[in-house]
């Protein structure tokens, strides 16, 4: 097989402050044989997306050749032009909320008029043609769900027919059948020719689906493996789980975490018929109760979507309830200013890293933020703030030259960390236990920080804290919950004790399959 | 005063805020604020005159007005999208600028005259009763802005340049991956939005009020930039709304025999106005419309690739 | 970015640079302005450099220009003090001018409603009637900012608000507030002696220095200056939040209503402080003259100023010194005007200077 695409030593770095250079790529050399379907595996910040982005952009140095001829990708319009689609990983940069899919597709309009009706004629064509599922292309896409974002993502890469396709993480928002499905329509793209690039960090699914596999480590390769090899892996998919796990992190394993058993302490928190909308109107929390004890994690499982943000959202006050009530330590606290709920003993650490922190301020006055009122009067106590937060940048090993190094110079696990030391180390009055929300809190963390944050949840677990654990990462439920309900279009559809839960079972439920 | 005339300097008023607010919502659509229209409209409305008196070209004005508004909008433009720059500060810069250079531009001409635009009536439709002188009998700048209104709504709505620019300003970066020029794009928006601008500023001096006063907008292009919200950035909206800013433009002139003090009479566009939009912004906050309609989406934000 | 054979880019720089080095940005951004206005001037046959020279030589070496500048300092330093505390929060009050304008209507009312009142008890009561007065002109403009849901709400707000305080002291001076005696022109009558605030003998600085001065070092001190990367207060803390990242700061509890009323009770007061102090120790009158577009030059002040209480106060001198020089641009034949040509450019560059505090140019020539 020939090679369709070769990138060579590719290097590209950022420049954090304190003229730090990260290399995100670090002279790496890539090919893609015709036809094959080869994996870029990594953990989160190994550089695998900055690599693929090289096709869109220049990258400090290094060579990219298509068909054997040497390329210059400026801009995500060369890409196109040279027949690479991309899928790409964050939709929110992607997809326009507000508009239909079919506005949504703009390669689908060629020429100056506008037809609408084509449009849509040709994308219902493609969903059948491409296996993707049947939408109506005059929907608006904030009414999808997010396996059907991706899915519309997926299309929009494949519909201008490249010779060279990239998924970025195509499966992080679909149930196990849309991803069976999924790598069906990959197979046939491979029987039709076309080479396929799947970028991923889950290592099953690197195994299952690829001809190749390409591991990369902080920025740099660490392994191409072979047909041949990975025809090995595929064989005996559990070892092979373990190899990879050990060349992308050092370790067989990615994550230690041992939970110890816990009698259940009081209850902190109560949910009651709870209704909650969206931005649009629409009820996506419907009727939802659950109860949350100290010394325990409630992990509430579901594919993103479901109403886990809104429910997340209502729990703070950073939206309104519609109807339902919310009990902390007895108390009714439903639709209260957001401090006075803050104040009664409830932390967040929420998926939306933008709404917790301030990129441009230094750690310090990060960290600040949740105890900067605990000063007496009107003024702040420097020492006692200098003190505190000193001491958390201690416990929780953050790493940044300086406490006034500005948060945007730190890496994305640093400044969740920065996040969940602040939210994790709060004390709430009256000696009760803490309410600690977590919502989705190691997404696109590296593992090392991953871990780090796994286990100080089980740790204020053990220490008294009542934690709601939100999570769409299946093994983060099963590894941390000591019982597990599954969200799905806004209603708990099962709960399980997360003792006798099976990864098959909080799977079928996340999909909406409900047995019986 | 006849109910004919009173009509005919409602158009007249509306066609004023009309043609700058259909720029302004091209430019908004893209997804950069442009604060700077009354500078835009004062400047081009001295050079469009100063132009004018000098080449006795009612054309020339037009055309050195609407260059004018282009170029001013070219510099905010270059600080909001290759530079990134905070658009609400640019846009203030350049009104203050753009006052400014009026006063400039316009030092040689106070006092003197014009032929100005003359109206011309359509045949056949000017004969319609009250209709007919009220609409139908004007210059050609307010006929061009009967025309750019559904010009303005089939690009943005039924070619494919409008939903690439609408793509650009509700999320810049969806339409960057799948090829468009963002900064091009943005470019092109503000741009053609300050030749509007500038077309308005040269309805002032050369076809409404033929004369060249220092500060004659009277910071009547701020109204402008509550219009383009009152439409909802949408140009059939953008003619409505207009209108009903000429009237209450027009509406202090009813007032003046009645005995209530000039000033308060002089108050009385901008109190309307206030409360207009201070009304309408606060009914865009409920929720549940907020995501459906209002502003795109990456309106003021800045653009970064990658 | 090409450039025919030099390739430009931009490059984020590793830190920030120090006190020095963006002194000496900013002020590259004030004569970058003068120097694209010299060349507009050019353009109208002005010659520029001896206009330049003659402003600033009448502005600080002149006895009355000297004393005009600090007089003209005044009130710029009271409206770009206030400004700089909602910019920091990202509020946009563009409409100081009207606030600073209901200022002087409020002084003249008490002046003349309490004539009788000692100086020592009057004074302090026109300073607190203009404070509250400007403060109210302000608030509907911090509520419509959080309140309605577009970009630019606070900015079209404010602006529109000075046309009815422009209109109000036109109806006052024309009607129930005409000076019997004065041939004519639209003013009020002079304030009587008990209301005005004192003057250097032989110039028109007024003792509302002193209070200026007093508060740009209470705000700095209190809301601005940081030690060991701290505010003083917690409302310092507060309004950096807000002006970075509302969300965030109403994730923690932080209420952006209660920091809009606050910046812009703040703006406004001193807005209208600055019009009691125009009119009770200036001009010592109410004349709808009173502004010559003060409250859009403390813009730029607070701007230039890089919305540091102590760089508003250098800012404010160098404007000042400009008000002060203007009449040489008179002289030259140019509208007055003109200033805001010098306002407006100046505001264009000190926000590109802000972009080379963050980032610097390489530039490399190609082969």
């Amino acid at each position: 097989m020939e090679t369709v695409l070769e990138m060579q030593n590719i290097c590209k770095s950022y420049f954090g402050e304190g003229g730090v250079e990260i290399k995100a790529n670090d002279n790496v050399t890539f090919t893609l044989k015709s036809g094959e379907v080869h994996a870029l595996l990594g953990e989160n910040g190994a550089g695998k997306s900055t690599l693929v982005m090289n096709l869109c952009r220049e990258p400090d140095s290094g060579l990219v050749t298509l068909n054997g001829e040497e390329v210059e990708l400026r801009s995500p319009h060369d890409a196109l032009e040279h027949g690479i689609g991309i899928s790409y990983q964050d939709l929110t940069r992607t997809l326009v909320e507000r508009h239909t899919i079919a506005e949504n597709i703009l390669s689908l309009t060629k020429g100056f008029l506008l037809s609408l009706t084509a449009v849509e004629n040709a994308i219902k064509k493609a969903f059948i043609e491409y296996d993707l599922g049947e939408l109506d292309p005059r929907m608006s896409v904030w009414k999808l769900s997010g396996g059907e974002k991706q899915r519309v993502e997926i299309l929009k890469a494949l519909i201008t027919d490249p010779n060279i396709l990239i998924l970025d993480e195509p499966t992080s928002m679909l149930t196990p059948p849309e991803v069976d499905r999924l790598f069906s329509l990959i197979e046939i793209l491979k029987k039709k020719g076309k080479s396929i690039v799947i970028i991923t960090h889950h290592l099953g699914e690197a195994i299952r689906i690829s001809d190749r596999i390409t591991v990369l480590r902080g920025g740099q390769v660490v392994e191409t493996l072979d047909e041949g090899r990975v025809r090995e892996l595929k064989k005996k998919p559990v070892e092979g789980r373990r190899e990879l796990a050990q060349l992308m992190v050092g370790r067989d394993v990615l994550y230690d975490l041992k939970r110890k058993a816990m009698q259940e302490g009081p209850m902190v928190l109560k949910v009651e018929n709870l209704c909650v909308n969206n931005d649009m109107g629409v009820q996506v929390v419907n009727s939802l109760g659950f109860e949350v004890r100290a010394n325990h994690i409630l992990g509430i499982a579901g594919i993103a979507g479901n109403g886990q943000r809104e429910l997340v959202e209502a729990l703070v006050h950073w939206r309104d309830v519609k109807s339902g009530s919310i009990f902390l330590h007895g108390t009714d606290v439903t639709n209260k200013p957001i401090k006075q709920i803050r104040d009664s003993g409830v932390s967040l650490i929420p998926e939306n890293r933008k709404r917790a922190l301030i990129l441009d301020m230094s750690v310090r006055e990060n960290l600040m933020m949740s105890y900067y009122m605990d000063s007496p009067g009107l003024r702040i106590d420097r020492r006692a703030m200098i003190e505190k937060t000193d001491a958390l940048i201690e416990r929780f090993s953050i790493e940044t030259p300086s406490p006034l190094a500005p948060v945007r110079s730190l890496s994305g696990g640093n400044r969740q960390k920065v996040i969940v030391a602040r939210e994790m180390s709060r004390q709430p009055p009256k000696g009760r236990p803490l309410l600690l929300i977590a919502e989705n809190p190691t997404f696109g963390l590296d593992v090392a920080t991953t871990q780090f944050v796994r286990q100080e949840l089980l740790r204020m677990r053990e220490e008294g804290a009542a934690v709601t654990l939100v999570s769409s990462d299946l093994t983060e439920i099963l590894t941390l919950s000591d019982t597990i309900a599954v969200l799905y279009r806004g209603e708990i559809i099962g709960v399980l004790d997360s003792e006798s839960a099976t990864r098959e079972e909080v799977g079928l439920l996340m999909g909406g399959v409900v047995d019986q | 005063m006849s109910l004919e005339l009173v009509g005919s300097s409602i158009v007249t008023a509306a066609t004023f805020f009309l043609i700058p607010t259909l720029g302004e919502i091209l430019a908004e659509r893209s997804g950069i604020l442009n604060l700077g229209i009354e500078g835009m409209i004062i400047s081009s409305a001295a050079g469009a005159f100063g132009a004018t008196y000098l080449t006795g070209s009612v054309l020339a004005g037009v055309l050195a007005g609407m260059a004018l508004g282009g170029l001013l909008a070219f510099v905010h433009g270059a600080i909001s999208i290759t530079f990134n720059r905070n658009q609400v500060v640019s846009g203030i810069s350049l009104t203050i600028f753009g006052t400014g250079l009026s006063g400039l531009i316009g030092r040689d001409f106070v006092g003197r005259t014009i032929t100005a635009l003359e109206p011309i009536p359509i045949p056949g439709l000017s004969a319609i009763p009250f209709f007919g002188p009220v609409f139908f009998n004007k210059d050609l700048l307010v006929y061009a802005s009967y025309l750019l209104v559904p010009i303005l709504w089939f690009i943005l709505f039924r070619t494919r340049p409008g939903i690439v620019i609408r793509t650009v300003g509700e999320n810049p970066t969806a339409a960057y991956t799948q090829g468009v020029n963002v900064v091009l794009v943005r470019y092109v928006c503000v741009i053609m939005g300050g030749i509007l601008c500038g077309l308005g500023g040269a309805y002032l001096t050369v076809a409404w009020l033929p004369a060249w006063t220092e500060g004659m907008t009277g910071g009547r292009g701020w109204i402008v930039i509550a219009l383009t919200v009152v439409a909802l950035w949408h140009p059939i909206a953008a003619f409505v709304g207009s209108y009903i800013f000429g009237i209450f433009q027009v509406i202090q002139f009813t007032f003046q025999l009645s005995g209530i003090p000039v000033a308060f009479i002089n108050m009385l566009p901008y109190l309307s106005t206030i409360t207009f939009m201070v009304i309408w912004g606060i009914l865009l906050s409920r929720q549940k419309v907020k995501r459906i309609i209002g502003a795109p989406s990456a309106l003021c934000v800045p653009f970064e690739k990658g | 970015m090409k450039l025919g054979f030099i390739e430009l880019e931009m490059k984020k720089r590793g830190e920030k640079p120090n006190l020095a080095g963006s002194l000496v940005i900013r002020l590259l951004s004030f004569v970058m302005g003068l120097g694209v206005v010299a060349m507009i001037f050019l353009l109208q046959g002005v010659n520029p450099i001896l206009l330049y020279l003659n402003i600033f030589r009448v502005a600080f070496f002149t006895r009355y220009g000297l004393a005009e500048t600090l007089s003209r300092m005044i009130p710029l330093l009271l409206i770009g003090l206030g400004l700089a505390v909602t910019f920091r929060a990202k509020i946009d009050n563009i409409g100081a001018e009207g606030q600073f304008l209901v200022g002087a209507i409020a002084a003249t009312g008490i002046a003349f409603v309490f004539a009788d009142l000692p100086s020592i008890l009057l004074i302090p009561l026109m300073f607190a009637g203009g404070f509250a007065m400007g403060a109210l002109w302000a608030i509907p403009v911090a509520i419509f900012r959080v309140k309605g849901e577009f970009k630019g709400s606070d900015v079209v707000l404010s602006f529109l608000m000075v046309f009815p305080a422009f209109f109000l002291i036109q109806y006052l001076v024309n009607g129930p507030w005409k000076d019997p005696e004065g041939w004519g022109f639209t003013q009020s009558p002079l304030f009587p002696e008990n209301a005005r605030i004192f003057q250097i003998p032989g110039t028109r600085i007024h003792l509302t220095i002193l209070l200026a001065l007093a508060l740009t070092f209470l705000v700095y001190y209190y809301l601005v200056r940081s030690k060991d990367g701290l505010p003083e207060t917690k409302l310092g803390y507060e309004i950096d939040v807000v002006g970075e990242n509302p969300e965030a700061g109403e994730a923690v509890g932080i209420n952006f209503l209660k920091i809009a009323l606050v910046t812009m009770i703040i703006s406004g007061g001193f807005a209208g402080l600055a019009g009691v102090g125009e009119a009770a120790g200036n001009i010592l009158r109410l004349r709808p003259e009173i502004s010559t577009g003060l409250g859009f030059t403390g813009i730029v002040v607070a701007f230039l100023g890089g919305l540091n209480p102590l760089g508003v106060l250098a800012s404010s001198v160098f404007f000042a010194g400009i008000l002060a020089g203007g009449v040489e641009i008179q002289i030259a034949g140019l509208p007055v005007t003109v200033i805001d040509l010098f306002n407006g450019a100046i505001l264009f560059f000190v926000l590109l200077a802000e972009m080379f505090l963050r980032y610097r140019i390489e530039w490399r020539i190609l082969k």
